[in-house]
């Protein structure tokens, strides 16, 4: 699959979605869901409106990948993190002394950082970073 | 549902290549190769095809492909591309427009010539703008792993071990298969000792890659016993699409595939099936991953939830156990040429059933299930087939 160059048109549609954050909600039956989607995936209804993610919340799982995709160093830790708002990430760690510090429920927070070159142009993202627990 | 595929169409003929590194064979030789072993083994010739439908992801566009391959003379030919589901699928569409009395014989194919795609392995197929990263195959089903194991409480050596016995079984299988790529036998403390891939999978969690082609010749089940005394009769195909839940919800526990559970159980109800476990003689389950494997175990009904390990500790899948699972060697031995995945897994069944499976037979069989996991564990597209005598 060959990936779309980071100034692509793809890029530019997916920015609401990338920076801000922005997922739906549904006005019939309340349910959220990012990426977004244009037909809510609980009840049917078309009737969503925008409705922005929390950048804290908790790792559903994660592995911890040798043979990553094209332009990635490895090891990376891509991680599935639901997110306090509802809505579920999938992204990658950062910040970590080493793979093993996550954990299933490990508390994250996401901060922007650069994910890759591509062709020359930096490619930003968030990633996600382990919150100290008191 | 209006209809049911069981018992209307037959099998009468296949074929499959050996499956490997094959870089002394183009794309059309696995397609010859396959074809003409089917042609003969169901007693016709290439002028009695009267339509077919052929499975690939890289290597074919459009059904010219084939029928330019095979010097087919003016057919009806259907390209079918379904992820890993697209060799069963070409076998669904082909077993439907017999079915449907509109043709008489017709031929399904599967092929992919992966070698000629310089991957090393199958890509991610969901890494649209870098947001899904965690997007190689091997990392979206580690993440399976990391959560069954922290669901069912084993620690990540218990649930490595179990894992290696799934692995250890398909090769102690594939060793006794002369078309099988990966012959060598393993064992546990060499599984937990290989390289790792993605965590916690490691190199012999993962299935080869290989090329590879199958085929089969389908007629009705009125004809069938005019070309051979022991056709395989079709009993469910199955097919279960995604609505992508895993991905966007909260809901999904990455510890099951509610697409293969849904798929099983329409197979099992098309086909008449009420317990799997006994009802079953063999399965050719998608085993892209160790745990891909586990995990279908208990969507398919063989296991209950969270219990796979006791069965795989019982030896209840293999080659002699109770209701033995890649009896050829599976994806682990065969790799993924992905077209021809579909259909090789039913080349074991039917060899299985007609007693032809030589070192590997199975004693007396009389259902065996196939069945594919297109894309990735949250969001995929999932095949049944059932076939038997
Ligand atoms: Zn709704």
């Amino acid at each position: 699959m060959t990936q779309p160059a980071p100034a692509s048109p793809v890029y530019w549609r997916f920015n609401p979605e990338v920076f801000r954050l922005i997922g739906i909600k549904c006005n019939d039956c309340g349910h959220i869901s990012y990426p977004r989607t244009k037909i809510c995936h609980e009840c049917g209804s078309l009737n969503l409106e925008e409705y922005k993610l929390a950048k804290k919340g908790t790792v559903h799982t994660y592995c911890v990948n040798w043979a990553p995709p094209p332009n990635f160093e490895p090891p990376i830790t891509p991680v599935i993190v639901d997110l306090e708002s509802g809505g579920r990430y999938q992204g990658l760690m950062t910040e970590t002394a080493t793979p093993e510090d996550v954990k299933v429920n490990s508390k994250v927070e996401m901060v922007l950082r650069k994910l890759t070159t591509d062709r020359g142009l930096n490619v930003y993202g968030y990633k996600f970073r382990l919150v100290e627990e008191d | 549902m209006a209809g049911s595929i069981k018992d209307r169409v037959a099998i009468i003929g296949m074929g499959c290549t050996r499956f490997g590194e094959l870089w002394d064979k183009g794309p059309t030789d696995l397609v010859v190769d396959s074809v003409e072993e089917a042609y003969t083994d169901a007693g016709i010739e290439a002028k009695d095809i009267e339509a077919l439908w052929g499975g690939s992801i890289f290597t074919a566009h459009g059904g010219r492909f084939f029928t330019e391959a095979l010097r087919m003379q003016y057919i009806p030919a259907t390209h079918v591309v379904n992820a890993c589901a697209s060799g069963q699928d070409a076998i669904r569409n082909a077993a439907y427009a017999v079915a449907a009395g509109i043709y008489d014989i017709v031929l399904a194919i599967g092929v992919e010539k992966i070698k000629d795609e310089g991957m090393s392995g199958l890509p991610g197929m969901d890494n649209r703008t870098h947001t899904h990263a965690v997007a190689t195959m091997p990392g979206v089903f580690a993440i399976m792993a990391t959560k069954y194991f922290h669901r069912y409480g084993l620690t990540p050596e218990e649930g490595k071990t179990m894992l290696a016995k799934i692995s250890v079984k398909s090769h102690a299988n594939g060793s006794l298969n002369p078309k099988a790529h990966l012959r060598n036998v393993l064992t546990i403390e060499r599984v937990l000792n290989a390289p790792i891939i993605a965590w916690p999978l490691g190199l012999f969690d993962c299935c080869g890659v290989s090329d590879g082609g199958a085929a089969a010749i389908l007629t009705s089940a009125e004809r069938a016993k005019e070309f051979r005394k022991d056709p395989v009769y079709i009993k469910a195909l199955q097919i279960c699409g995604t609505p992508s839940s895993g991905r966007i919800t909260t809901d999904y526990d990455y510890t099951h595939v509610e697409e293969s559970y849904r798929a099983g159980a329409a197979a099992y109800r098309e086909a008449g099936v009420t317990d799997p476990l006994k009802e079953i003689s063999m399965a050719e389950v998608h085993d892209c991953f160790s745990i891909t494997e586990a995990v279908t175990m208990e969507d398919l009904q063989f296991s209950p939830r969270g219990k796979v390990k006791d069965d795989i500790d019982a030896g209840t899948f293999e080659l002699n156990g109770e209701l033995p699972v890649q009896p050829d060697g599976g994806l682990k031995c065969f790799g993924h040429p992905i077209g021809a995945s579909g259909i090789r897994m039913v080349y074991e069944l039917y060899l299985q059933l007609q007693g032809r499976a030589d070192k590997r037979q199975i004693k007396d069989p009389k259902l065996g299930l196939a069945h594919n996991l297109g894309h990735e564990p949250y969001a995929p597209l999932c095949s049944v087939c059932i076939v038997g005598l």
